[in-house]
C-alpha cells in the first residue's frame, strides 16, 4: 500500500519535473515545451505521437540512438485501480516520417489511459518530456438494448437467451453480471451454462446465454439437486448489473431488469406445416412474409431459411425477423418473378427452447429412434408469386 | 512443494514422441508451411504437433493455424518453469492492465519444454491475438509477422445464399493432435451442439465435421446434444480414442475411426464425475505402470482419474443418484487450487496455470500426482 503511494508520488514528481526542469541532453529535450509534441490519428485510425521542430541531427539521434543516454521511452501510467503503480514501457519504434519523428506503438495505445515520454540519462533520473491521455472513442456509457425472447412469458424449458448491446462489449463479464431472481428476490444458483468461451457474435454486440440443459430436462441429477431453473406459474426477474464494460472499458451505468412470467414447457418440434405464408406481389421491394405458429430462434431464422426460385436457384436478399421471433420477412435483391417459389428450411432451425424441425430438444431415445433420420433433410414449402398483370 | 530445477527426460517420453510423429514423415509438416504473416484473428485453443509446430484455434477467423515455432531443439533435460504473477508480466509486455488481458490456453512444446500461451490483448471483438513463449525466467512474444505457417478453414455451416452471418460464430473449445490428424472441437453461439472436425496434417480441405452425440449417464434415457468442453487422445486396446469431458461432468470415450465426415457418433459414457462443475483442461500420463488422466475443473479441483478397465467399461446410461459419481475411479488431488490450464512437461511433471482469488495468474511446474 505504502509502496503504491510512494510510486504514485514519484510519478507525480517526475511529471512536475517535466514542467520545471531542464534536460540531460542539451539542445534536444523539450522539457517545458509540450507544444512540440502532438497526438495524431493516422490514416489507419491508430493513435501515434509526433515530435515536431527537430533538426535532422536530432531526428537521427532519436530514431537511431547509439547509447541509452538520451533515448526516448514511452511509458503507460497505471490507472488508480491497478495494484502496481510503476510506469510500464510501451513497445514500439521511433521512426522518421516526412521529416517528423513519430512513435508507432507495437500495439495500439489503449483508449482512456495515460502515457508519458521520458528521456533516459546515464547521469540522472529519467526526465518526463510529455504526458498525454488517449481519449475514449465514446463519451456515453454502453447500453443493453433488449433481452430475447422479448416476450415476458417464457416457457419453463427455455434454452437460449440473447442479450443485445448497442456497441461491442468486453468478454469475461457474464458470470458475475447476470442474475436471475425469484419472486422473493433470491438469486438462482448458476442458471446459465458457464463457458470458458463466452458466446458472442462477431461484432461483440450479441451475447448468447444457454440455460444449463441438465436443469431443463426431466429427471436429471442437476435438476434434482439444484431444482429447475424456471418453473411454470412462477415469476422471476433477470438482472444485468451495472458496470459491464464495453470493449474500451466504459461501463454500463444502469442495471437492466426484465420481469418474466414462466409458462408451461414447449416440447413441440418446429413444424413448418403450421406456418402462414403471405406471398409477395411481383414487384421490386415487395416482401415475402412468414408467420410462425410459435416463436423461432431469431438468430438462426435469418441464416437457415432460404428462398428458391422455381428453377431451384437460391435468391439473394435481405431477411429480417421480428424481435418476438414470430414474423419473418424476405426482400430479394432483384424483382420477384411470377410463379412457383420454394421456402427451404434447414433441419437445424430451432425454437428458443432448442426444439428442432421434427425433433424436440428432449428426445426419448427408446420411443423415438427414427426421429433423427426424419429430421435430417431440409423441409420445403411452396408459394406462388402472382403476376401483377 | 516440488522445487527441482531440472531433471532428465525419460525414455518413455522419447517413445511417445516417436509414436506422435509416426504418421507424419520427418520434415513433411514443416515443409508444407510457407513463410509470411500469420494473420490470426484470434488465438484460443493450442496443441503441439511434431517438429515444434504449434496448432492454434482461431474462433473468430473460423480456422486453425499451423505455426512453425522454430523451437525444435530437443531438450536433454526439461527445466521447471515457475513464474509468479505471469499475468502481470504478459500484460506489461502488451502495455495494458491485467484487467484487459484474457489468457486463453497453455501448451508445452514436447521437444523443448517451452510453454506457450495464447492470449487476447483486450476483451472486445477488436482484441489482438498474441502468443507468448515462456521458458525459465523468460517471457517473450512469438513473432507472427514472418513465420512459416498454414491455415485450414473449418467447414462453413449451413446458411442461406447471400445472408449476413455476422451473428454466427463458432467457438473452438479444444484441439488435439494424434497420428497425423488434428481433432477440433467446437461450439456454436446459435446451434446448441458439439461440432467435431478432423483435419489431415499437413492440411487438406476439411471435412464436414462429425457431430458426436452422447448419452449423459445422469440423464437417464434422454439423449441430448451437448458441447464438448475439453478432450485428449488416448489409445484403448491399441485403437486411438478421444476421451472427451462435457459439462457436469461425464467423461466419454469415442473411437477415432468412427469420426467420419457427417457421421453421428454415439460416445460411451465411462465416468460421471459430479455436477455443478465445468471441466477445464486435461492430460494423460503414465505412473507406476498405469495410465491416468489429470483433469482441471471449475468447481471440483484437479482430479486424477484412473483409466483402469476403460476398454471394457459398460456405458453408464442410468441416473447415478443425487450427488453421485460412477464409472472410472478418481481422486481429487490435494493442494491444487484455482488451476485453469495444464499441460504435460514430461512424463513426470506438468505445467499449470493457476488463478488466485484476487485474480493473480501464476505459472508453476508440479510433479504429476
Amino acid at each position: 500500500m505504502y509502496t503504491c503511494i510512494f510510486k504514485l508520488k514519484l510519478v507525480l514528481i517526475l511529471n512536475m519535473m517535466f514542467a520545471f526542469s531542464c534536460c540531460s541532453a542539451p539542445g534536444r529535450s523539450f522539457a517545458g515545451d509540450p507544444t512540440k509534441f502532438r497526438l495524431r490519428n493516422d490514416s489507419a485510425g491508430l493513435w501515434v505521437v509526433e515530435s515536431l521542430k527537430l533538426t535532422p541531427q536530432q531526428i537521427h539521434l532519436i530514431v537511431s540512438p547509439s547509447t541509452q543516454n538520451g533515448q526516448w521511452i514511452v511509458q503507460r501510467l497505471p490507472g488508480r485501480d491497478e495494484s502496481d503503480q510503476a510506469p510500464v514501457t510501451v513497445a514500439g519504434k521511433w521512426l522518421e516520417e516526412s521529416g517528423v519523428v513519430v512513435f508507432r506503438p507495437k500495439y495500439p495505445f489503449r483508449e482512456g489511459m495515460n502515457f508519458q515520454i521520458v528521456e533516459k540519462s546515464d547521469s540522472a533520473s529519467p526526465t518526463v518530456q510529455w504526458s498525454f491521455l488517449i481519449p475514449k472513442p465514446n463519451d456515453k456509457p454502453p447500453q443493453i438494448l433488449e433481452i430475447r425472447p422479448v416476450s415476458n412469458q417464457w416457457p419453463e424449458n427455455l434454452l437460449r437467451v440473447y442479450v443485445h448491446f448497442n456497441r461491442p462489449m468486453a468478454r469475461g463479464e457474464s458470470a458475475k453480471r447476470i442474475q436471475i431472481q425469484d419472486a422473493t428476490g433470491r438469486a438462482l444458483i448458476q442458471p446459465f451454462l458457464e463457458l470458458d468461451q463466452e458466446l458472442w457474435d462477431r461484432d461483440g454486440k450479441r451475447l448468447t446465454l444457454l440455460f444449463d440443459p441438465g436443469r431443463i430436462k426431466s429427471g436429471l441429477k442437476p435438476r434434482e439437486e439444484d431444482g429447475a431453473i424456471l418453473e411454470n406459474g412462477h415469476r422471476y426477474t433477470i438482472l444485468l448489473t451495472k458496470g459491464w464494460p464495453d470493449s474500451h472499458g466504459m461501463a454500463t451505468e444502469k442495471t437492466y431488469e426484465q420481469n418474466i412470467n414462466v409458462g408451461p414447457a414447449d416440447r413441440n418440434p418446429v413444424d413448418p406445416r403450421l406456418w402462414k405464408i403471405k406471398p409477395p406481389l411481383a414487384q421490386a421491394g415487395a416482401a415475402l412474409e412468414i408467420q410462425f405458429s410459435d416463436s423461432v430462434d431469431t438468430g438462426m431464422a435469418i441464416r437457415l431459411i432460404s428462398i428458391l426460385e422455381s428453377g431451384e436457384c437460391p435468391l439473394d436478399g435481405r431477411a429480417e425477423i421480428s424481435a418476438d421471433g414470430l414474423v419473418w420477412k424476405f426482400i430479394p435483391n432483384v424483382k420477384w418473378s411470377p410463379g412457383l417459389h420454394y421456402i427451404e428450411v434447414d433441419p437445424a432451425l430451432e425454437d428458443p427452447s432448442g426444439n428442432q424441425l421434427g425433433r424436440p430438444f428432449e428426445r426419448d431415445i427408446a420411443a423415438d429412434k427414427e426421429s433423427l433420420m426424419k429430421s435430417a433433410k431440409p423441409v420445403r414449402l411452396t408459394f406462388v408469386v402472382p403476376s401483377t398483370s | 512443494m516440488f522445487n527441482l530445477r531440472s531433471w532428465p527426460a525419460s525414455a518413455s517420453l522419447a517413445a511417445s514422441a516417436l509414436l506422435l510423429t509416426a504418421a507424419v514423415q520427418a520434415g513433411e509438416l514443416t515443409d508444407s508451411l510457407k513463410p509470411g504473416k500469420a494473420a490470426l484473428q484470434s488465438a484460443g485453443a493450442l496443441a503441439f504437433g511434431p517438429e515444434g509446430v504449434l496448432f492454434v484455434g482461431d474462433s473468430r477467423g473460423g480456422s486453425v493455424w499451423a505455426l512453425a515455432t522454430g523451437d525444435t531443439t530437443k531438450a536433454s533435460a526439461m527445466e521447471a518453469i515457475d513464474i509468479a504473477n505471469l499475468g502481470k508480466k504478459v500484460a506489461d509486455k502488451l502495455a495494458i492492465p491485467t484487467a484487459d488481458l484474457l489468457i486463453n490456453d497453455l501448451a508445452v512444446n514436447p521437444l523443448s519444454g517451452t510453454a506457450y500461451l495464447s492470449v487476447s490483448r483486450g476483451k472486445g471483438p477488436d482484441a489482438q491475438p498474441v502468443i507468448f513463449q515462456i521458458s525459465k525466467g523468460d517471457v517473450k512474444e512469438l513473432t507472427l509477422d514472418n513465420i512459416a505457417h498454414a491455415k485450414a478453414d473449418l467447414p462453413a455451416l449451413p446458411a442461406a445464399a447471400g445472408r449476413n452471418q455476422a451473428l454466427r460464430n463458432d467457438a473452438i473449445t479444444d484441439l488435439a493432435f494424434l497420428d497425423g490428424k488434428l481433432y477440433v472441437a467446437g461450439l456454436s453461439n446459435e446451434d446448441f451442439s458439439s461440432r467435431f472436425v478432423t483435419l489431415d496434417i499437413p492440411f487438406k480441405p476439411a471435412g464436414k465435421g462429425a457431430s458426436v452425440e452422447i448419452y449423459h449417464g445422469a440423464h437417464g434415457r434422454y439423449e441430448t446434444k451437448s458441447p464438448i468442453r475439453t478432450f485428449v487422445t488416448y489409445r484403448i486396446a491399441g485403437q486411438p480414442h478421444l476421451l472427451a469431458a462435457y459439462t457436469c461432468t461425464p467423461l466419454v470415450k469415442v473411437p477415432v475411426k468412427d469420426l467420419t465426415p457427417g457421421a453421428h457418433v454415439k460416445g460411451t459414457t465411462v465416468a460421471e464425475l459430479g455436477n455443478r462443475n465445468r471441466p477445464l483442461d486435461m492430460v494423460v500420463y503414465a505412473k507406476d505402470g498405469h495410465d491416468y488422466i489429470l483433469m482441471a475443473n471449475s468447481a471440483r479441483g484437479v482430479m486424477k482419474i484412473s483409466t483402469e478397465g476403460v476398454a471394457d467399461r459398460e456405458a453408464i446410461t442410468k441416473p447415478v443418484g443425487v450427488g453421485g459419481v460412477a464409472g472410472q475411479a478418481f481422486e481429487t488431488v490435494a493442494g491444487l487450487k484455482g488451476v485453469d490450464h495444464l499441460d504435460k512437461l514430461d512424463e513426470t511433471h506438468a505445467v499449470i496455470l493457476t488463478r488466485t482469488e484476487s485474480g493473480q495468474v501464476d505459472l508453476k511446474t508440479i510433479q504429476l500426482p
